[in-house]
């Protein structure tokens, strides 16, 4: 009973662990809304250096649970596959972060807000997936990833416009080689959502 | 004694691994070594059938990794780490030939630019690597703190590479370079941060192997 009792214990830490780690991305793209609506406002990086620090020892501590537990909840390559899909959110938002900071004179004037409004959706939507999968509300986890690959899609769209209008004659190229980067990063981050909402997913339907 | 002799030749195939690993690592710092040498002195350039030899080398020893994988049913590392390792180990000189592939389209465009500081942390990622990969023939209790002491100090390489580079883009993103130049610039130093990153890999796969067997 006191071992059964443990190995629930365990099951739970791992889900806290891959909980934990959704939401630094989540701590990563609200830092980076701050920047991108105060852009004459001090910038820091701290708080993406912090948040991916955290994540980076929840999913360091996942990793050795991994190779130190015996029973896992979930298959280990699944665990495995979602604690590398989630330290990459936040660390491509501070990618972002970090370029956007150093681009600043020479874009002057550019808007992120829709592909920002999207990423933080999709983010979100993580979060719950993650949230969902704990609480093995597993109807709730399909819904929750027909939205996600929806605002994955929209974000498609809209990196097509933004392309379309950087790719006038006319456009400074320095400007637009350095707004490419950055819109393709953004859309990175959304990428990664959806590749972990593919992985959560996935053991959805190993473990239906 | 024919049975008994199949059997041994089945198991105990693990030195011949870890031979196998070890010289890939060092094929892939000796390749880094070679674009050093060459960057640093500008007349001896034709250095690219060098690296190529080096990146053959490394594909030679990956197959043979590859098939002793196949050959043997023993052994005390996990297949997949194995492999894992050995696919990392292969890309760096594989991304070192790339690079000096692009330098040698581009010398005229790209002339007065300094990679040695990103070369150096390179070379000291690669050594980082060597060392590590040679930890794994005594693997036991006491090896993994060491390990991962070792890693942690390959992580501080990678994450200096990474403000560089920054550093670099504040540079090239000033607006006081053509940009052109600052396309093929930025294409190099990220090729460069690229082969860091297959060293941070290939120290995570060790301390994974050395925590799994500790």
């Amino acid at each position: 009973m006191i071992g059964f009792r443990r190995f629930l214990g365990r099951e739970d830490r791992f889900f806290s662990l891959l909980e934990a780690s959704a939401q630094e991305g989540m701590h990563a793209i609200l830092a980076l809304k701050r920047i991108l609506t105060h852009p004459e406002g001090q910038a820091s990086l701290d708080e993406f250096v912090e948040a991916r620090r955290k994540d980076k020892e929840v999913t360091t501590a996942l990793e050795e649970m991994l190779i130190t537990t015996f029973v896992t909840p979930l298959e280990r390559e699944d665990l495995e596959a979602l604690a590398e899909t989630l330290y990459k959110i936040p660390k491509t938002v501070e990618k972002f972060a970090e370029r956007y900071l150093v681009a600043q004179p020479q874009i002057a004037g550019c808007d992120f807000s829709r592909q920002l409004a999207l990423s933080e959706q999709a983010v979100h939507l993580v979060l719950q997936m993650m949230q969902a999968l704990h609480a093995r509300e597993l109807g709730d986890v399909k819904d929750l990833q027909a939205r996600l690959q929806a605002v994955e899609s929209e974000a498609d769209d809209i990196l097509l416009e933004d392309l379309r209008k950087l790719y006038q004659p006319g456009v400074p190229s320095l400007r637009a080689v350095i707004l490419k980067e950055l819109f393709d990063l953004l859309e990175k981050v959304i990428d990664r959502c959806r590749d972990t909402g593919n992985v959560i997913a996935h053991v959805l339907l190993k473990n239906a | 004694m024919d049975a008994m002799i199949s059997l041994q030749r089945l198991l105990g195939k693990d030195d011949r691994f870890f031979d196998l690993l070890n010289a890939a690592a060092e094929e892939a710092r000796q390749s880094v070594l070679i674009l050093s040498r060459s960057l640093g002195t500008p007349s001896n350039r034709p250095t690219l059938e060098d690296l190529a030899r080096a990146r053959r080398s490394e594909k030679r020893i990956t197959q043979q990794i590859s098939e002793a994988l196949v050959e043997t049913v023993v052994t005390h590392l996990e297949r997949e780490d194995i492999e894992m390792l050995s696919e990392t180990l292969y890309k760096i000189p594989k991304i070192v030939e790339k690079f000096a592939e692009r330098f040698s389209i581009s010398e005229g465009m790209v002339k007065g630019a300094d990679f040695s500081k990103h070369i150096e942390l390179l070379g000291a990622a690669t050594t980082q690597v060597v060392a590590m990969v040679n930890e794994l023939s005594d693997l036991g209790a006491g090896r993994l703190d060491k390990v991962k002491a070792m890693n942690a100090r390959l992580q501080e390489i990678e994450s200096e590479a990474d403000e560089l580079i920054l550093e670099l883009l504040r540079e090239l993103w000033s607006g006081r370079h053509d940009t052109t130049k600052v396309i093929v610039m930025k294409d190099l130093y990220e090729l460069l941060e690229k082969g860091i990153d297959r060293c941070r890999d290939a120290g995570k796969a060790v301390t994974h192997i050395t925590l799994k067997n500790s």
